[in-house]
């Protein structure tokens, strides 16, 4: 599982080097997205934009990810692709997360 | 449907393919990719194969926890793919554990209406599984379950 953190304007936008967040890869998910988050912004982004694939494991993981952050971190999403949107929308999990169309705002700072 | 190049004057055979798996993480994501290279083959929107793609998806990953769980070595498990003018129909069977009582588990979705830290990371699978199929069927015989699944193909772009 790769995972890409880039820390802009101090927001911590991390992108999904992967195209599918499944039940092979969701315990590293995890792992991975704690260890990279852990220092740094108290403003994550997770870019899910290369992202095609992800079932009830995947969705569980990145919900764990909300909750591990807490009150300490926000956590929000951005630059879903349809497919990953449809099980948002269909399991309400849309209403939980703060949803960016896009990463590009938080990212183009840089160049500004 | 008009403007449909498909003209079937005389009823086709359906077609059919069978796909194997072995009940792994990484078995099932070959597996189902196998499943949605053949559906886009055949001309399938891709819409349907994406839900296709994720209901066989809940479907495996609950025969590698539920049916084969605590086995000495991976089960195998097989999907049985019948295209039909307007259907697709997905027998999928494995060798495992019968379901409890033989009754497939209720799909209701999880209480979201929770503080943070109570909020569900699973209880979504057989949800997603009723939610995006026509129909779900259960059979247990001599050892073999068998969920029956069939999917309304789509007339929808893209």
């Amino acid at each position: 599982m790769r995972l890409n953190s880039r820390i802009i304007s101090n927001v911590n936008v991390v992108t999904v080097k992967e195209t599918r967040i499944d039940a092979a890869v969701a315990i590293q998910f995890k792992d991975e997205m704690r260890a990279i988050t852990d220092e740094g912004p108290d403003r994550v982004v997770l870019d899910l934009s290369e992202v095609g694939f992800v079932d009830s494991s995947g969705l569980g993981a990145i919900v764990a990810m909300k909750k591990h952050f807490g009150t300490e971190k926000t956590f929000e999403l951005a630059g879903l692709t349809h497919d990953v949107a449809k099980v948002f929308q269909l399991t309400r999990m849309d209403m939980i997360f703060t949803i960016h169309d896009s990463a590009d705002p938080f990212t183009a700072q840089a160049a500004g | 449907m008009s403007g449909h190049n498909r003209t079937a004057v005389s009823k086709q055979p359906p077609k059919t393919r069978r796909i194997d798996g072995i009940a792994t993480d990484l078995g099932t994501r070959e597996f189902l990719c196998t499943i949605a290279e053949w559906l886009r083959r055949e001309d399938v929107l891709n819409s349907t194969v994406a839900t296709v793609e994720l209901v066989l998806a809940e479907a495996t990953n609950n025969i590698i926890e539920h049916a084969y769980t605590g086995n000495a070595g991976p089960g195998v498990f097989w999907a049985e793919l019948s295209l039909l003018e307007s259907d697709l129909e997905v027998a999928l069977c494995d060798l495992g554990r019968a379901f409890p009582e033989g009754l497939l588990p209720s799909g209701d979705l999880p209480d979201l209406d929770v503080a943070l830290e109570q909020l569900p990371e699973g209880g979504f699978g057989w949800f997603l599984i009723y939610s995006q199929t026509k129909s779900v069927h259960y059979t247990r015989e001599t050892g073999q379950n068998t969920l029956l699944l069939s999917f309304e193909l789509g007339t929808d772009q893209k």
